[in-house]
């Protein structure tokens, strides 16, 4: 395993960068893109571990991924994917020990970040988001509007029953109407996020 | 992971993983925290290299968080929820937008309460803050379609005529002239194919005819049109839907739909079932006033909630500015 602390001042070149993207992309040139996923998959993976900050572990998962990379020249045993996946367990486990060294465990972290207070907005913020809300679904294309309206209203059985009738309008398969109403809200979370932190 | 075969699992509960069947309940566990440390591994894994697979640990989430939302969940899972899946920000942040949009929805499905016709009317006009003289407008309409249905049970032909005030005069026989307005109703209210009214006359009253003279010709059968009109007011947060009371006779359905002040270039309206489904779209027209007026056929609605999603334009930008809520009700 490589010696982090040696290796604490070695800075990305745009150089290195761009062959880190290269290397990312595989085969085709996603203009970064694959870059951006690549990045919330680690955070969402170190978030699930309930690590304090994801997104820190996460930029440090990637810049190893990348001096790997420039180190050995290429990385041809394994896919960028599951490479960047055993970088981030490596991550992890030296952030577990970290936190084991100062007395603090996994669970003691999840305590201070758990706040269910934390959950309940005052009025004037549950404003705020649901203008937000109706503001990001106006940004929507007729077409995702109303599959991501079509896809969450109504309860239990009869959402089941309207999700069929939705995959049936667009021609696409129940599987691919999840995928992409998932999509939708996950890019509808983030122009909410976004929008809400401006006001 | 284990894979089992297609058929031996129940559909709706399966998610698909390239060649394998990975049960949507372990999932969930694996959301929660609940796994062991080896499935855990193998679910991070699988989500960094399977796409697919990445998309249904998504999906299981959403639908999660928002089973949370809607109080759905109890016992062990409701405790595992809020003790791991809460302990993030990150997460917490993703169930308050869920908890937002699940209001967006509840704003335009939730089932009115049953109670008095009055009382519901009193309750209209006090969540709306209607004006006396709007409100006056509703009454007048609201009697007129007692008095029309009450006259009608005795007399089996009738008709509804939307008339501009002053009534134009007309040189024709009154049999004539009752047709003639009949067919004059379109230029009075916008269409969905984007007529540019004529001068629109705000005073439109809606006025109950019983023209014995086309009963009795026995060759003219003229259009019966039965239109059904109605108001909405600027959408208010909480408001239950607006009861729309149609006979099964009407055979138009038209509606002005009043807008806070505002100077957008142009509008469009979309008549959407309750599953977002589109009915009918109307535009691009320019509001009248502050409303904006539409018509439609009868037949496209049925008993239960529909939503007009008004979208203004303004500068080449278009954004959604209100979405009115009404609920049919086919008599």
């Amino acid at each position: 395993m490589p010696n982090v602390e040696q290796k604490k001042n070695w800075l990305l070149s745009p150089e290195s960068f761009r062959k880190f993207l290269e290397w990312l992309d595989e085969t085709e040139d996603s203009e970064g893109r694959r870059y951006l996923e690549m990045r919330e998959k680690l955070v969402n993976y170190f978030d699930r571990k309930n690590c304090l900050s994801p997104d820190d572990l996460a930029d440090e998962t990637l810049n190893r991924a990348a001096r790997r990379l420039e180190e050995e020249g290429a990385i041809e045993t394994e896919t960028p994917a599951k490479f960047c996946y055993t970088q981030a367990r490596f991550v992890f486990l030296e952030y577990l020990r970290r936190k084991q060294k100062n007395d603090v465990s996994i669970g003691e972290d999840a305590e201070k970040l758990a706040d269910k207070n934390a959950l309940t907005d005052d009025a004037d913020e549950k404003e705020k988001r649901l203008n937000c809300l109706e503001k990001c679904v106006g940004k929507l294309d007729l077409d995702n509007r109303e599959m991501i309206i079509g896809y969450y209203f109504g309860e239990e059985r009869t959402k089941i029953e309207n999700r069929k009738s939705l995959a049936g309008k667009f021609g696409i398969s129940a599987n691919a109407l999840t995928i992409r109403a998932c999509r939708i809200r996950e890019k509808l979370e983030k122009c909410v996020r976004n929008c809400v932190s401006e006001k | 992971m284990s894979y089992k075969g297609e058929d031996e699992l129940p559909s709706y509960n399966r998610i698909k993983m390239n060649t394998e069947i990975y049960d949507k309940q372990k999932l969930v566990e694996y959301l929660l925290g609940s796994l062991s440390e080896d499935e855990t591994e193998q679910i991070d894994e699988a989500s960094f290299i399977d796409e697919s697979f990445a998309d249904a640990i998504s999906a299981a989430e959403n639908d999660l968080i928002d089973a949370y939302v809607r109080g759905e969940l109890n016992g062990a899972k409701l405790e595992q929820f809020e003790t791991h899946y809460l302990a993030s920000p990150r997460r917490r942040e993703k169930v308050k937008f869920a908890a937002a949009f699940q209001n967006l929805a509840e704003l335009e499905t939730k089932p009115e309460k049953s109670e008095g016709f009055f009382a519901a009317f009193v309750n209209f006009l006090n969540a709306n803050r209607l004006s006396f003289g709007f409100a006056s407008i509703i009454l007048v309409l609201i009697l007129g379609g007692i008095w029309f249905f009450a006259f009608r049970r005795n007399q089996p032909e009738n008709e509804v005529v939307i008339q501009k005030t002053p009534a134009p005069e007309n040189k024709q026989t009154p049999t004539e002239s009752a047709v003639q307005q009949n067919t004059e109703i379109p230029s009075a209210i916008n269409t969905e194919n984007n007529k540019t009214p004529e001068k629109v006359n705000k005073n439109v009253n809606i006025q109950i005819n019983r023209n014995p003279q086309i009963e009795k010709t026995p060759t003219a059968t003229p259009p019966k049109i039965m239109l059904a009109s109605f108001v909405l007011a600027p959408p208010l947060r909480g408001n239950q839907p607006v009861n729309f009371p149609i006979s099964k006779q009407t055979t138009d359905v038209a509606v002005r739909l009043e807008l806070e002040p505002n100077d957008y270039e142009s509008y469009r309206v979309v008549l959407t079932d309750e599953t977002g489904g589109n009915l009918r779209q109307f535009g691009n027209f320019r509001a009248r006033g502050n409303s904006l007026n539409v018509r439609f056929p009868a037949k496209l609605l049925k008993s239960g909630v529909y939503l007009f999603v008004v979208s203004g334009t303004k500068d080449g930008a278009t954004e959604i500015l209100s979405t009115y809520t009404f609920r049919a009700v086919i008599k």
